[in-house]
C-alpha cells in the first residue's frame, strides 16, 4: 500500500478531503435528497395556498435554531479536522465532542418539535406539505443519528495519534459526511420553513 | 492474514453463481410473472387491489411458487461474504459472524413476501378488503425489513477499512466500504413507507424503494465481481481461502 508520508503532506493547495468513495456516497445522497426538493417543489407549485397554511402550523424558531446549532457543528467538525491533521490529540477529540453536543441539541429539538406537532392534531396526512415535512426531516434526522454515531467515534479515536495515514482519510471523510448532512438541512429549512 | 482454515474456492465460486441465478429467476418471477414492477400505488382502493390478483391469477401463482424457490438466493452469498471477512479479520472473525446471520434472517423477508402474497392470491375471489390487508401486509413485509440491513452491511465496511490487505486484490476495498456505507444510509427509506400512502415516501415510491432496489442491484453486482476477484488472486497466490502455507 503507498504511503503518502507524515500527514502534514496532506495540507497540499489542491488536496481533496476525504477519498473518492466518501464523494460518490455523498453526490448520491444529495441527488436522491434534490429529487426530494424537486417533487416538494412541484406539489407546491399546484397548491400554493394549502402549503403556506399547513407551514404556518411550524415554528420557525425551532428551525432556525436547528439551522445554527448544525451551523456550529460543522464550524466545530471543520476544525476538528484540522486538529487532527495536526496531531493535537486533547483538542481534536474535545472539538468532536462538542458538534456531537450540537447534534444531539438538533435531535432533541427536532424531537419536541414532532412531539408539539403531534401534540396539537397535527399528522402526516393532515396536508400533503405535511407528508413532506414528516418524510424529508425523518430521512435526515436518519442521516443526522448516522452523523452522531461518526461524531462520537471520532471523538475516541483522535485521543491517540492516527497509527497510519489511511486513518487520516477516514477521518475526513467522516467529516466530509457530516458537512453533507449539514447542507442538506441549509436547502431544507428554507424549502419547509420559509419558502412562500 | 492466513488463520489455518481452509474453505474451498471451487465451492465458495459456485455459492456465488448459485446467488445469480437464484437472484435472476427471483427477479424473473417478480417482474414478468407476478408483475408487482413497478410497485402498484400504496392507495390504490380495495377492488383494484383484487383486480391485481384475479386478472391473471394462474400467472401470479406460478410466479409465487419460483420466487419461493428461489427466494433464498442472498443466503450462498451471505456465506461467502462471511468466509472472505473472516479471512482478513484478526482473532475470532465477529464480523463475519454478525453479516452471515443478519444476511440469513434478512432473506426471510425476501422469502415471506411471496408467500404472503401466495396467500392473498390464493382465494382471489373473496372480499377485497380481506385481500387488501394481505396484498398490504405482503408489500410492507417486503419494503421496510430494508431496516434490518444496516447490521449486515456494518461488517464489510469495518473490514473493508480495517483490513491489512491491499484494495487491488480484495474482496472488501475501500471503495467497497462506502458503496456499503451508502447503503446504509439508503436504508432509512424502507420502514418511512408505513407512514404514507402517497408520494415519493410511499412503498413504490423513490425513498422506500426505487433507490435502495437501484442501490442494492448495483452492490450486487459490485460485490459478486470484487468476491470473484479475490477469489482469483487467491487461487494464483496458491493458498486457496487462507490454507496454511
Amino acid at each position: 500500500m503507498r504511503d503518502p508520508g507524515p500527514i502534514a503532506v496532506e495540507t497540499r493547495r489542491n488536496h481533496i478531503p476525504g477519498e473518492a468513495g466518501v464523494w460518490v456516497l455523498i453526490f448520491g445522497e444529495m441527488t436522491v435528497f434534490a429529487a426530494i426538493f424537486a417533487s416538494f417543489l412541484h406539489y407546491h407549485h399546484f397548491d400554493v395556498a394549502g402549503f403556506t397554511a399547513a407551514q404556518a402550523e411550524l415554528t420557525k424558531a425551532i428551525g432556525l435554531a436547528n439551522t445554527l446549532l448544525l451551523l456550529t457543528s460543522s464550524l466545530l467538525v471543520a476544525k476538528a479536522v484540522h486538529a487532527t491533521r495536526l496531531g493535537e490529540i486533547t483538542r481534536a477529540p474535545r472539538l468532536f465532542a462538542l458538534a456531537l453536543a450540537c447534534a444531539l441539541g438538533f435531535i432533541a429539538l427536532k424531537s419536541f418539535e414532532y412531539y408539539e406537532l403531534f401534540a396539537r392534531g397535527v399528522a402526516v396526512d393532515s396536508h400533503m406539505f405535511f407528508g413532506f415535512y414528516f418524510g424529508l426531516t425523518a430521512l435526515h434526522l436518519g442521516h443526522v443519528v448516522i452523523g452522531s454515531i461518526l461524531l462520537a467515534l471520532l471523538a475516541r479515536v483522535t485521543r491517540n495519534p492516527l497509527a497510519k495515514p489511511m486513518h487520516y482519510a477516514l477521518v475526513e471523510s467522516a467529516g466530509c459526511f457530516w458537512h453533507m448532512v449539514d447542507l442538506l438541512w441549509i436547502v431544507i429549512f428554507p424549502l419547509l420553513y420559509l419558502v412562500e | 492474514m492466513d488463520k489455518g482454515f481452509y474453505a474451498s474456492i471451487p465451492t465458495q465460486r459456485f455459492l456465488i453463481w448459485l446467488t445469480v441465478v437464484l437472484a435472476t429467476i427471483f427477479g424473473i418471477a417478480y417482474v414478468w410473472l407476478i408483475q408487482f414492477f413497478p410497485p402498484p400505488p400504496a392507495d390504490l382502493p380495495a377492488e383494484q387491489v383484487q383486480a391485481l390478483y384475479t386478472a391473471h391469477n394462474v400467472r401470479f401463482r406460478i410466479g409465487t411458487i419460483l420466487g419461493l424457490i428461489a427466494g433464498g438466493f442472498m443466503i450462498p452469498i451471505s456465506i461467502v461474504i462471511s468466509l472472505q471477512m473472516a479471512r482478513l479479520e484478526k482473532g475470532w472473525p465477529i464480523w463475519a459472524i454478525l453479516q452471515g446471520a443478519t444476511g440469513v434472517l434478512g432473506s426471510i423477508f425476501i422469502w415471506l413476501p411471496l408467500l404472503i402474497w401466495a396467500a392473498a392470491a390464493f382465494s382471489a375471489d373473496r372480499a377485497p378488503e380481506l385481500t387488501l390487508l394481505m396484498h398490504e401486509f405482503g408489500w410492507l413485509a417486503f419494503i421496510t425489513p430494508l431496516s434490518l440491513f444496516p447490521m449486515q452491511l456494518l461488517g464489510i465496511i469495518v473490514v473493508a477499512f480495517t483490513k491489512d490487505e491491499d484494495d487491488g486484490v480484495s474482496a472488501f476495498p475501500r471503495w467497497m466500504g462506502y458503496l456499503t456505507a451508502w447503503q446504509l444510509v439508503q436504508s432509512f427509506g424502507g420502514p418511512i413507507a408505513i407512514l404514507f400512502k402517497q408520494g415519493i415516501f410511499a412503498w413504490g415510491g423513490l425513498l422506500p424503494f426505487w433507490a435502495p432496489f437501484v442501490l442494492f442491484a448495483v452492490w450486487m453486482t459490485a460485490i459478486c465481481w470484487t468476491l470473484l476477484r479475490a477469489m482469483r488472486f487467491q487461487q494464483r497466490a496458491g493458498q486457496p481461502a487462507g490454507a496454511p502455507a
